[in-house]
C-alpha cells in the first residue's frame, strides 16, 4: 500500500517515468498496473503535446482517463437502481464516483471532489478509488474508512489541496444504508410517502485539511432506510453552485424541487433529467466545473424488503414486544424466561390488544432453553388465540422494526425498579400520528401498565408527536422522534424528543383554559394538559434535541380489563 | 388502526330534531378539520342540537376536545346544545383537569336524551 501511495504521489508531481514496483500479485498489483498504465499514458500524451504545442491536447486526454476512472454503467437489481452521470466541465476537475459490491447483500457507493484541477487533480483521484476500495474491502465502516483515508490523504496531497468525500452502504436485503461524510453536500432523499425532497446535513470537514485527532472526533455515521419509490441522491457542487447568466445559483430549491419532480422515474432516467434541468438554467452561461451525479431509487415491493434491528439483552424481562410491522400488519412477541402470573396476564392481553389494533400475524419466539411448563403455557395459549404463530428463537434477524415507527427493547440504568427501557423511534411523520398509539398501546401492555395509566400515557405522547410534527423546524436535519418509556414500580417515565429547532412551550403551561374555550380557540391545550395529567414534568433543549420528561401513576395491582 | 370517518343521521328526540354524528376511528390532528367541517356545515343548515356518539372512537386528542368545545360554545349560543353519547374515561379525564367536569351532558344512548331534554 505505501509502495503503491509513493509512486502515485511521485507521478502526481510530474515524473512521470516513475513507475511503481510491486513483487506481490494481488489486487495491489492490479491497481499499481492501472496507475502506471495511466503515467505511462500521460507520459505519451506529454511528449505529444510538446510535440504539437497544444494545449487543449492535455484536457483530451486527461478527460479519457478520468473517464476510464467513472464508472458509466447503471447497476440493477430486482429492488434497487443505482446511476451516474458525469459532465465535464472546460477545465477537467477531480470528480470521482465509484460503486462496487463489497459482498453477497452490501453495495458501496462513493463520491469525492478534489480541490485541484488537471493532472494533479486525476493522479490524487486514481489514488483515492484504490485506497477506498482496499479500506472497504479490509471490512471497515463507513465511518471507519473515512477515518483512514485522511491520514493517507493528508501526506500526498500538496498544500492548499482538500478532498470532499462520501461513503455510503446499502444493504440490498434491509434496505438500509449507512454513510458517513467528510465534507461533502447534504445528501438529499425523496420520500415517496411524503412526495418531497428533503437534504441531509453531515458532519465533518473535508479530507487533508485537519491532524488526525481532530478529523476524526469530527466525523459521524449515520444510517437511513429506503422505502420503495425513495430515491437517495448525492452531487459535486458543480450542480449546486451552477450559475446562469444572470449570475444566479441553481441551489438547493430547484434540486429539491425538481428531484420531486424526476424521482419516480427510478435513478437512471432521474440523473439524466437534473442534467437536462440544470443545462435549461443555465442556458449560454459556461459550466464552470465537472457535475457528477449518483442517485440510488428503491423499486422493489415492501415486503421483500425487511427490517433488522438489534436484539435485547439476554437478563431482559421475561416477555416484551420484540417488533411491530405495519406493513405486514405482524407483531413479533419474545419470551425470554419462564412466565410470573402476572407476564402470563401481560401476554394474553397483548394479544387481544394486537388483534385489536388489526394485526393479522403474532409470531410468538421463545428461548429454545426454556422448561418444559412454560413452552406447553405458550402452546396453550397459541392455540387459544387466532393467527398467533409460537418458534424457538433461532433466527437472529428475523423480521423486526419498521423505520417508520420503529421500536426498539433495550436495557436501562438509573433508579429503574423494572430495569427495562423501551425506546420508540419515528422518522416518518407521514405516518407518525397513526400509529403512535398502537405503538403505546401494545408496548404499555407488555410492561404491563393499568388501563388508566396506559389511556394517559398514550395521550400525552401523542400530543407531543402532534406538536413536534406541528411546530418543530428541522431545516435540512432528518426528522427524528424518539420516545424512551422506563417502568418504575409506581409509575412509568417518559422521555421525549424531536430534533427540530428549539420551541418553547412555557408560555402554554400558564394558559388560562376558561379564557380559551371562552374566546373560542381550537387549539393549544396539550402542553398544558400534559402537564396537568404528569409529575416531575420537565422541559429542556440543547443543541441537538427538544426533550419533555415526565413520569405517569402506575397502578401496581392490575385490574383484569 | 381503523381509518377515521363520519357517520351523520337525523332523529327526533321529544319532538325536537337532532342530529347523531357518530365518529368512528381515531379524532387527532390530522383527522379533526374533517369534523370541524362537518359541525361547521350542520350548524349552517340550522341543526341546533348535536350528538356525538363516540362509541367507535378509539382515541380523542386535544384538538379534538377544542372541536368539541368551540361547536358547543357556538351551539349554546344559538339556545341549541352539543351532547355527548359513550364518551370515554379520557374525556372526563381532560375535563377534569381543565376545570370544567359536567361541561357537556353525557348521555349512553338517545333514549336517556330523550328523558334529559322533556
Amino acid at each position: 500500500m505505501d509502495v503503491l501511495v509513493r509512486g502515485a504521489e511521485k507521478i502526481g508531481s510530474g515524473d512521470l517515468d516513475a513507475r511503481i514496483e510491486l513483487r506481490t500479485k494481488n489486487e495491489f498489483s492490479v491497481l499499481a498496473e492501472s496507475v502506471n498504465q495511466m503515467a505511462s499514458r500521460i507520459a505519451h500524451s506529454q511528449t505529444e503535446l510538446i510535440a504539437k504545442e497544444r494545449v487543449d491536447k492535455e484536457l483530451e486526454i486527461a478527460r479519457d482517463i478520468q473517464n476510464t476512472l467513472i464508472p458509466t454503467e447503471s447497476y440493477k437489481t430486482d429492488d434497487f437502481e443505482i446511476s451516474f452521470y458525469y459532465k465535464a466541465a472546460e477545465e477537467v476537475g477531480g470528480d470521482y464516483v465509484d460503486t462496487f459490491p463489497i459482498d453477497d447483500r452490501t453495495i458501496a457507493l462513493v463520491m469525492a471532489d478534489v480541490s485541484g484541477k488537471g493532472i494533479p487533480g486525476l493522479v490524487v483521484m486514481a489514488m483515492l478509488k484504490f485506497m477506498v476500495r482496499d479500506l472497504v474491502n479490509k471490512g471497515l465502516t463507513p465511518m471507519e474508512v473515512v477515518r483512514k483515508l485522511n491520514p493517507s490523504l493528508a501526506q500526498n496531497l500538496k498544500p492548499k489541496m482538500f478532498v470532499t468525500f462520501f461513503i455510503a452502504y446499502l444493504d440490498l436485503e434491509s434496505a438500509e444504508v449507512t454513510y458517513s461524510n467528510a465534507g461533502h453536500n447534504p445528501l438529499m432523499l425523496y420520500k415517496r410517502n411524503e412526495n418531497k425532497c428533503v437534504l441531509f446535513k453531515m458532519d465533518g470537514p473535508p479530507l487533508g485539511v485537519f491532524p488526525d485527532e481532530v478529523f476524526s472526533s469530527m466525523i459521524s455515521e449515520y444510517s437511513l432506510k429506503v422505502q420503495p419509490g425513495d430515491l437517495l441522491f448525492q452531487y459535486t457542487d458543480g450542480l449546486n453552485e451552477s450559475v446562469n447568466a444572470s449570475g444566479e445559483q441553481f441551489g438547493y430549491d430547484n434540486m429539491r424541487r425538481n428531484g420531486q419532480r424526476f424521482a419516480s422515474q427510478g435513478a437512471m432516467a432521474f440523473v439524466q433529467q437534473m442534467i437536462v434541468v440544470e443545462e435549461e438554467f443555465r442556458q449560454t452561461a459556461p459550466q464552470q466545473d465537472d457535475i457528477t451525479l449518483l442517485a440510488l431509487s428503491c423499486t422493489g415491493d415492501a415486503a421483500n424488503l425487511t427490517p433488522s434491528g438489534t436484539i435485547p439483552d439476554k437478563n431482559d424481562q421475561s416477555v416484551f414486544v420484540h417488533s411491530i410491522d405495519f406493513d405486514t400488519k405482524s407483531v413479533r412477541i419474545d419470551v425470554r424466561a419462564p412466565l410470573s402470573q402476572d407476564k402470563r396476564k401481560a401476554l394474553e392481553r397483548m394479544l387481544a390488544s394486537t388483534r385489536r389494533h388489526g394485526f393479522r400475524e403474532i409470531n410468538l419466539c421463545h428461548e429454545p432453553t426454556l422448561p418444559t411448563q412454560t413452552v406447553d403455557l405458550l402452546e396453550e395459549i397459541k392455540s387459544a388465540h387466532v393467527g398467533v404463530k409460537l418458534a424457538e428463537l433461532r433466527d437472529e434477524r428475523l423480521p423486526m422494526v419498521n423505520d417508520s415507527c420503529m421500536y426498539r427493547h433495550s436495557t436501562a440504568g438509573g433508579d429503574a425498579s423494572s430495569s427495562v427501557e423501551y425506546v420508540i423511534c419515528l422518522s416518518d411523520f407521514g405516518s407518525a400520528l397513526d400509529r403512535i398509539n398502537t405503538v403505546v398501546r401494545l408496548v404499555g401492555s407488555s410492561i404491563p401498565l393499568d388501563e388508566n395509566c396506559l389511556t394517559h400515557l398514550e395521550f400525552c405522547i401523542h400530543e407531543l408527536v402532534a406538536n413536534s410534527i406541528e411546530h418543530a423546524a428541522f431545516g435540512e436535519r432528518r426528522p427524528a422522534i424518539e420516545v424512551i418509556l422506563t417502568a418504575y414500580s409506581d409509575s412509568v417515565g417518559v422521555r421525549y424528543r424531536d430534533n427540530g429547532d428549539p420551541f418553547s412551550a412555557a408560555d402554554r403551561l400558564k394558559v388560562d383554559i376558561s379564557r380559551r374555550i371562552k374566546d373560542g380557540h381550537k387549539r393549544g391545550f396539550g402542553i398544558y394538559l400534559i402537564h396537568q395529567f404528569t409529575e416531575n414534568f420537565k422541559r429542556e433543549h440543547d443543541d441537538e434535541w427538544n426533550s419533555t420528561m415526565f413520569r405517569i401513576k402506575r397502578d401496581s395491582e392490575l385490574q383484569e380489563a | 388502526m381503523k381509518d377515521f370517518s363520519i357517520d351523520v343521521e337525523k332523529a327526533t328526540v321529544g319532538g325536537t330534531e337532532v342530529v347523531v354524528v357518530k365518529t368512528h376511528g381515531s379524532i387527532n390532528s390530522t383527522t379533526t378539520p374533517a369534523l370541524d367541517t362537518e359541525f361547521e356545515e350542520l350548524i349552517a343548515k340550522g341543526t341546533h342540537v348535536i350528538v356525538v356518539d363516540l362509541s367507535a372512537t378509539d382515541f380523542i386528542s386535544s384538538s379534538g376536545i377544542g372541536v368539541l368545545l368551540s361547536t358547543v360554545n357556538v351551539l349554546r349560543d344559538k339556545q341549541g346544545d352539543l351532547v355527548l353519547m359513550n364518551a370515554p374515561k379520557l374525556i372526563d379525564d381532560i375535563l377534569e383537569i381543565m376545570n370544567i367536569r359536567n361541561y357537556f351532558r353525557t348521555v349512553k344512548n338517545l333514549d336517556e336524551l330523550n328523558s334529559v331534554t322533556s
